[in-house]
């Protein structure tokens, strides 16, 4: 047992006060004639020993009131249980927020054990006393700023309101921060916080406490600091046909300081296993681990990769969202004008697609149906019944066509701009230009003999798209066997564009454009087959009917967002929505918007997601129908480095601030214990004092 | 609490006019048969000239001739002689306690007083009705002793001592019944007046002495009200009224439930021990009315309570 004010101790010598004032009154005793000595003996005689013992029982109880008074003013604190209560301290909390201290081993976190020690300690603040509570998170704020302590109940529920956030943060800002709120009174400064090197990075430059701040560091040890984590997953297109496979991709990185071998990564769709292959990295490296996948069933579905358990499990999965439809409509648009051989692309796709239905005249129903329009008129409405719209680059341009071409990008279609050699390069810049559809300019087209040396190869390592990565293997097809005889040298290209494939010298092959809704890819060469060898290579239609789908995927808003990022979808059915919840993994849904649009209704979640996970968008119909449509949110994964700092600079941030590190809610009591605090008995003394006071007055009625 | 200054006692405090309007209609009579020299209205041990017939004696010489109950004699063939009740005068002896116990005043009457008024009032009423009335008390050591008489200066006299003596020393009552059973006395009424204040033994057996010699035995307390209640709660210095220097210093809080249950059971005592052997207890306290608490208990006496 410890006091605040050990000094008020001397106050318990007032005990005696009861005692003085008692036998001082007997001089002020009054005087009577008495004649009934006779009852007054007896009564004296027969009750001496109860009369005795009743005096010292009530003038014990009276002194012991008094001492419970005093020793309540003197502030006990037990030791056993050891916290701080010194008074007129205030005490400061720091508590990181990042989601590395989601870290441990079993099902005991880092955070746990803080959080454990965190609530240990203020349980044992005493009413009144003056804290506050610092949350470093993604928006580090003060939670209680210098209030005052009303209960212990109280307490732990503000402490438990506290939630991890995936985002990572800078100790050494929020140690700034804390010590330099109340200066100039004498402090006491927790931080909750793991050993983070990347956290702590720059905590020597902060200026060191004064004399009057004590700070304990409550950093829960971790043995094993082995961590992988997802860090992106993609499949190859965010639109996919049904039964066509299709590779989803799973990038891993290697975060520790040491190697690990044969991690085993799972790949699941709509939470299903449907494969599995071990990783081994060393360490800090990454490794991307192709999954085939196929969808048999159209409609939104859940790709998920998902690593075995190690010290971090927060950040072992990921998800991305992939739509599966039954086929993709594809309209060339040929000039009637050119009737040259080989002109029109629509052959070459056609042969792809029957192709891809099997052979025959399956084509027309197959998964990928090819039209050719030839006709000079082209309304709007001809082209939005398709997904995918090819500009013959023979084709006269008007500046009609080319704002019917925008407004099809606009509504979510995918135009597709093959440059060959009967393009008109002044009247596309011209006309295209304008109206934002080029995604870089091109400059001039070089015509080489077909059958030359001279021409151009696709790279077989040059695919930005993931789903023409196949394609670079040579299982489906060695696209490095096609060669193009005439192709377009392009300008630089405008800000967001990527570079879908790039010739074998890396030049951009494909360069994509994407709108809101609504993409262009231009393409350095032809799809027709008059100056290259495309017809004569079998390879070449799996990389047509890659190229197609990811045209027609520019209809459908992204199904992989970043943290933040607003999700946005379209809704197209038959009915009109009438509501729409967006929820990441097992959180509390919360209400996206509905944005009325020509096209349709927009439902919106521009907040954006708070975590990483799989997450829907459930929208609901004005006919009790409903619709949900998955994507995967994808965070940076800025905190999954769990590499602790280094020793020496430890020991120079502890010579700079001097603070006591400990591991668990008993080494900080033990801490605490040792530095001669103790938790606050007032309550207990007071309450003894009334017990005191309560039996004083019995006594008092005992002679009523 | 401070002493109620005593009230001085006189002639006139002693026997008040209103006292003796209020005891002017009353009467006492002897429970038991008594012993009297004078005619009266009590019923005598002795047989003797009377007009109430109490039972027929053969006829014994000697037996004065006029009490032959010729009828009888005649009818049983031989004499027979009838024996009447002879009513007598009533003797009663007043013994006062004058203890100094009995100075103990709290209540604007000490109880001394209030025995006296007592005292008066019994007096007064029993020579209202022609009975010769006595009384004995104990002053200084010496005893007081009035010899029983009928006559108005009776009154007088004992009114006299009373005022004069006054309470003061320690075993008066003990002393006096002493005094009375060391003397031949004819059966009658013996009045016990004290607070009782004292260790009972002695003055129990006094009494049953006068019970086994046949007199009739009244044994009336006057109590303290302060005596009664104990009503103090702080530190108090008692003085003892009977033994002078001695005194105690006490803290009355934790030991007025001690007193007040030893005060009771003394009481108790008291009653249980003057039912046991038939006699009469009376306990009025002394801010009360002697008068009343007087004519209650005679009334209720007469109706034979």
């Amino acid at each position: 047992m410890t006091f605040a004010y050990p000094g008020l101790l001397w106050g318990l010598l007032l005990g005696a006060i009861p005692i003085i004032v008692y036998y001082l009154m007997r001089f002020r005793s009054l005087r009577v004639y008495w004649g009934a000595d006779y009852i007054l003996e007896r009564a004296l005689a027969r009750r001496r020993k109860q009369l005795y013992w009743d005096l010292i029982v009530l003038l014990t109880l009276r002194a012991l009131v008094v001492m419970a008074l005093v020793t309540a003013f003197a502030r006990p604190q037990s030791r056993k249980a050891g916290l701080v209560t010194t008074d007129g301290v205030l005490r400061v909390v720091l508590v990181d927020g990042s989601y590395s201290l989601l870290a441990g081993e079993g099902r005991h976190s880092r955070r746990d054990v803080a959080m454990e020690a965190l609530r240990e300690l203020v349980s044992r603040w005493g009413r009144g006393v003056k804290w506050s509570l610092y949350a470093l998170d993604g928006h580090p704020r003060w939670v209680v700023d210098q209030g005052d302590v009303v209960n212990a109940e109280r307490s732990i529920a503000i402490v438990d309101s506290l939630k991890s956030e995936e985002a990572s943060v800078s100790l050494a800002a929020g140690l700034d921060t804390v010590l330099s709120h109340g200066t100039g009174m004498r402090r006491e400064i927790y931080i909750f916080s793991d050993d983070q090197a990347s956290a702590w990075a720059g905590a020597d430059k902060v200026k060191a406490a004064d004399a009057n701040t004590r700070i304990f560091w409550i950093n829960p040890a971790l043995a094993d600091r082995r961590n992988l984590a997802v860090t992106s997953v993609e499949a190859g297109h965010e639109r996919v046909l049904r039964g066509q496979n299709f590779t989803a991709y799973a990038q891993i990185r290697n975060f520790s300081q040491e190697a690990v071998r044969d991690a085993e990564l799972t790949f699941l769709v709509d939470n299903a296993r449907v494969g599995a292959k071990r990783v081994t990295l060393p360490p800090g490296q990454s490794v991307t681990v192709p999954m085939k996948v196929r969808l048999d069933t159209a409609g939104s579905h859940l790709i998920t990769a998902r690593l075995s358990d190690d010290a971090l499990a927060f950040d072992n999965a990921m998800s991305v969202g992939v739509e599966a439809v039954n086929s993709v409509s594809v309209l060339v648009l040929r000039d009637a004008a050119q009737t040259e051989k080989f002109v029109s692309s629509a052959p070459q796709l056609q042969l792809a697609a029957r192709v891809l239905a099997g052979g025959g005249a399956k084509e027309a129903s197959g998964p990928l149906r090819v039209t050719e329009h030839v006709n000079a008129a082209c309304p709007l409405g001809a082209l939005t019944a398709h997904d995918v719209v090819v500009l013959d680059g023979g084709r006269t341009l008007t500046p009609e066509l080319a704002k019917t071409l925008r407004s099809y990008v606009d509504q979510g279609g995918g135009l597709v701009l093959p440059v060959d050699d009967t393009v008109d390069l002044a009247v596309w810049k011209r006309l295209l230009a304008p109206v934002e559809l080029l995604p870089a300019p091109p400059l001039r087209v070089r015509n080489e003999r077909l059958d030359g040396e001279v021409c151009r190869r696709l790279s077989r390592s040059g695919f930005d798209l993931p789903g023409l990565r196949d394609l670079e293997t040579g299982t489906d097809g060695d696209v490095t066997q096609l060669r193009f005889y005439t192709w377009a040298e392009f300008g630089n290209p405008g800000p967001g564009v990527e570079a879908l494939a790039r010739f074998a010298d890396g030049t951009p092959f494909a360069l994509k454009r994407r709108f809101e809704r609504g993409s262009v890819v231009l393409l350095a060469a032809g799809l027709n087959s008059r100056n290259n060898n495309l017809m004569v290579r079998e390879s070449v239609y799996p990389f047509l009917v890659n190229l197609m789908v990811e045209a027609s995927s520019a209809e459908q808003y992204v199904r992989r967002v970043k943290l933040g990022e607003p999700v946005r979808f379209m809704a197209r059915g038959g009915t009109a929505p009438v509501a729409a919840q967006f929820a990441v993994e097992e959180d509390e849904p919360l209400p996206a918007s509905l944005v009325p649009q020509p096209q349709g209704t927009r439902v919106e979640f521009a907040a954006g997601a708070k975590r990483s996970g799989a997450a829907s968008l459930l929208v609901l119909g004005d006919n009790n129908t409903h619709e949900r449509v998955w994507l995967g949110v994808q965070g940076d994964r800025d905190d999954s480095d769990l590499s602790s700092v280094t020793t020496a600079y430890r020991e120079q941030l502890k010579e700079q601030f001097g603070w006591t590190e400990v591991g668990n809610a008993k080494e900080l009591m033990d801490a605490l214990e040792s530095d001669g605090r103790g938790t606050e008995r007032y309550a207990w003394v007071m309450f003894a004092m009334l017990v005191f006071a309560m039996g004083e007055i019995l006594m008092g009625l005992r002679f009523v | 609490m401070a002493q109620v200054t005593e009230q001085k006692l006189t002639l006139e405090t002693a026997l008040p006019a209103e006292a003796r309007d209020a005891l002017r209609y009353l009467e006492i009579y002897a429970r038991k048969a008594v012993e009297g020299l004078l005619h009266g209205a009590h019923r005598s041990r002795r047989k003797g000239v009377s007009t109430e017939f109490d039972h027929h004696k053969q006829y014994m010489p000697g037996d004065p001739l006029k009490h032959v109950d010729w009828k009888v004699s005649a009818r049983h063939d031989r004499f027979y002689v009838k024996r009447y009740i002879e009513d007598t005068a009533l003797n009663v002896r007043l013994i006062v306690d004058s203890s100094a116990s009995q100075r103990q005043s709290t209540a604007g009457i000490s109880v001394w007083n209030q025995s006296a008024r007592m005292t008066a009032s019994l007096a007064y009423l029993v020579l209202l009705q022609r009975d010769s009335v006595g009384m004995v008390m104990t002053n200084s050591g010496q005893t007081v002793w009035l010899p029983s008489s009928s006559t108005q200066t009776q009154l007088v006299r004992i009114l006299q001592s009373l005022v004069t003596v006054g309470a003061s020393n320690a075993d008066s009552l003990e002393t006096s019944l002493r005094a009375i059973l060391d003397r031949k006395t004819r059966r009658g009424m013996m009045v016990v007046i004290s607070d009782l204040m004292f260790d009972p033994e002695g003055v129990r057996l006094g009494i049953r002495k006068l019970q086994a010699r046949g007199h009739e035995v009244l044994l009336f307390q006057v109590r303290d009200p302060a005596a009664e209640t104990f009503p103090y709660n702080r530190w108090m210095q008692f003085d003892s009224l009977e033994r002078p220097g001695v005194r105690w210093r006490l803290d009355t809080v934790p030991l007025k439930r001690f007193y007040l249950e030893e005060y009771r059971e003394f009481m108790e005592g008291w009653k249980a021990w003057a039912r046991k052997h038939d006699v009469h207890f009376l306990s009025i306290r002394s801010d009360e009315s002697a008068e009343t608490a007087l004519s209650e208990y005679l009334a209720r006496r007469a109706d034979g309570g």
